[in-house]
């Protein structure tokens, strides 16, 4: 059996590495994603003040820090006893919306968006951000800059520190907002509204226009037929601040909706002897392998499986780019792996349009910022990452201090996923020892499009681009390595 | 020379917070010095040194050297300089060139990067490796003196 290794990938959030087995006749076998994980979370967080987890959380992965931080706090709601005020509520959705306005700006314009914008066939050193500029013109990539800017400046804003927040305290929030600053946030919400309508004109223009780009979207290779699963409102819309969980089949029904609370009973964890980490499945359904299909626990997180798991989007714009997604890729729910583009951009919009309703809201400039907490116990915060489901868990001592931390992060719920996805592309576009830089891309096109982050964080020096692909033969050993130049 | 010191890292994870530490302890001794700590920031790396006219960006880096040991680059003046990997995915270089393109005239005209080689990643700790933390010492020292002059 051959075995090509791409370590590691280009433009991806982290350090991840993707073997492809083969066998003799050069066909793909199976595909794994390495996932290097973090070890001894829990240890590190025992014996530490409940109140320190939204300011500890944050700084474990770095890449979702905002999502960690509001996991921890709604946990820590959720043990103390206690419900936000109004106000935090709403504060908190507020720059949580704004959150989502950076990181996914940063996704389309610089990691997963260049395949589509520059195109899966160009050399890869033109897919990146300023292949994507030479497409759309200098001018976009200032507007790109100011509006993922202004994501972090409403982050920063209510949450004190951008990168890392400190706002975040069971029961409340620590600070308001003044008229002043609702004031400026209205007007970069306005502004990030007309922005997101102009970056899903260029996903039209570009991508939906080449009878190419969709013929490959829609291509059997990136087809997985899982369940999904995402946070909704009482109307079954996308929400990433709070509700329930909602699954959905593969037929596009609800399968099961539970509160976050419940996790425990509704969700369970997989182990491969090849990874340290596991792959979460419906615990009612069971782990049936790396497959999709009604009789696989396997489901899908993200922004595919956040818009697949609901009905529709709560705000009027990004509604109606959910209908126009569906109808034009055949109905819900959508199952191709690069449709995580398109529902991106439609949460993008969805992001901006509630960052202006939550800044119009006569309560937003409130002064009632905390609730009394109660007696500590268990808590569970669920919160949508950009990247899927977040799950932060608690058990919180008399004292006031962590026994007992666990969390399920968004990468996980999709591990699953990514390895079937690398896979079912492999085998499309990798036959009969065909290896060609284009058809890896393809491979790495499947995994780009969850966004995954490994939480992984030092960094290399290679001094040259970041693709060596390792061949090895049927007995193991290395027979050929191809760098990309 | 108006300049600016960032940290970058991950500081629970041992040596990869070496940068952070270094702008940590910067802080407490030049409490004046302009030094920000932004983990494992990426494009915003851009908005922040925009504006300065020196900036010197401290990393943990892996490249097979000696544990601790640290080597400076001035960036800006290099023709083709090494590609440094953010594990967020847009390195650093990509991050200038963006600069350098979209800003030309608020870029830094001195950009060093300071690279500390790390011993351990994997444990989750905010204590560096005793070589590291020896390094990060010495490269807030060589810092106060370049910043000085």
């Amino acid at each position: 059996m051959k075995k090509i290794t791409i370590d590691p990938i280009t433009r991806l959030e982290g350090h991840g590495k993707i073997e492809i087995f083969m066998n003799d006749a050069g066909n793909v076998e199976n595909a794994y994603l390495q996932i290097p994980e973090l070890r001894g979370f829990e240890r590190f967080c025992e014996g530490r003040r409940a109140e320190d987890m939204p300011i500890i959380t944050p700084r474990i992965c770095g890449v979702c820090p905002t999502a960690h931080h509001f996991a921890a706090t709604k946990a820590l709601d959720s043990a103390f006893n206690v419900e936000p005020t109004k106000t935090a509520k709403k504060l908190r959705e507020l720059m949580y919306a704004g959150n989502y306005i950076y990181d996914h700006t940063l996704h389309f314009y610089f990691l997963g968006g260049p395949d589509f914008v520059v195109g899966p066939d160009a050399p890869p050193g033109e897919r990146n951000i300023f292949g994507v500029l030479k497409k759309v013109g200098l001018d976009i990539g200032k507007e790109v800059i100011k509006h993922r800017a202004y994501g972090q400046k409403i982050t920063e804003m209510i949450g004190g520190k951008a990168t890392h927040p400190t706002c975040g305290i069971p029961g409340g929030i620590s600070k308001g907002l003044n008229e002043e600053e609702r004031q400026s946030i209205e007007n970069m919400a306005r502004s990030s509204i007309d922005f997101a309508k102009f970056t899903l004109k260029v996903f039209d223009d570009i991508v939906l226009a080449n009878e190419d780009y969709v013929n490959l979207i829609l291509n059997d290779a990136y087809q997985l037929d899982t369940y999904n699963m995402g946070l909704v409102d009482k109307n079954n819309n996308v929400n990433f601040y709070d509700g329930d969980l909602r699954v959905t089949d593969q037929k596009g029904n609800e399968y099961d909706k539970f509160q976050s609370g419940d996790y425990l009973n509704k969700i369970t964890e997989h182990v491969e002897p090849w990874t340290y980490s596991k792959f979460t499945y419906l615990k009612e359904i069971g782990w049936n392998g790396f497959t999709g299909g009604p009789d696989s626990g396997i489901f899908r997180v993200g922004p595919l499986g956040r818009l697949n798991a609901a009905d529709g989007m709560a705000t009027p714009l990004a509604n109606e780019e959910y209908k126009r997604m569906y109808k034009t890729l055949g109905g819900r729910p959508v199952n191709s792996t690069l449709a995580f583009h398109w529902a991106r951009l439609t949460e993008l919009l969805y992001a901006a349009e509630r960052t202006l309703e939550l800044s119009l809201d006569p309560g937003i400039t409130g002064t009632d910022l905390r609730n009394p907490v109660g007696e500590p116990g268990e808590g569970v915060g669920v919160i949508e990452a950009a990247r899927g489901v977040l799950v932060h868990h608690y058990k919180v001592n008399k004292e006031g201090m962590i026994d007992k931390a666990n969390l399920i992060v968004a990468t996980t719920n999709n591990y699953a996923s990514i390895c079937m996805s690398i896979r079912d592309a492999a085998k499309g576009l990798i036959k009969n020892h065909v290896v060609n830089d284009g058809l890896l891309n393809m491979v790495e096109m499947a995994f780009r499009a969850y966004d995954p982050c490994f939480g992984c964080s030092t960094h290399s020096l290679p001094g040259q681009m970041p693709m060596t692909v390792n061949i090895y033969d049927a007995n193991n050993n290395l027979a050929q390595t191809v760098r990309r130049e | 020379m108006r300049t600016l010191v960032i940290g970058v890292g991950n500081l629970y994870r041992r040596d990869d917070g070496a940068g952070i530490h270094v702008v940590n302890h910067l802080k407490k001794k030049v409490p004046t010095i302009d030094a920000i700590d932004v983990a494992l920031g990426s494009v915003e790396i851009l908005e922040y040194m925009m504006g300065y006219e020196k900036v010197i960006i401290v990393d943990a880096i892996v490249t097979g050297a000696e544990p601790g040991s640290y080597f400076h680059v001035n960036i800006a003046a290099m023709d083709d300089p090494p590609l440094i990997f953010h594990s967020h995915g847009i390195d650093l270089i990509t991050t200038l060139k963006l600069g350098n393109l979209l800003y030309s005239d608020q870029m830094p005209k001195e950009l060093m990067v300071i690279g500390i080689e790390v011993e351990d990643t994997l444990t989750m700790s905010e204590e560096c490796t005793p070589r590291v933390r020896e390094a990060v010492k010495n490269v807030v020292d060589e810092i106060i003196v370049m910043v000085a002059s």
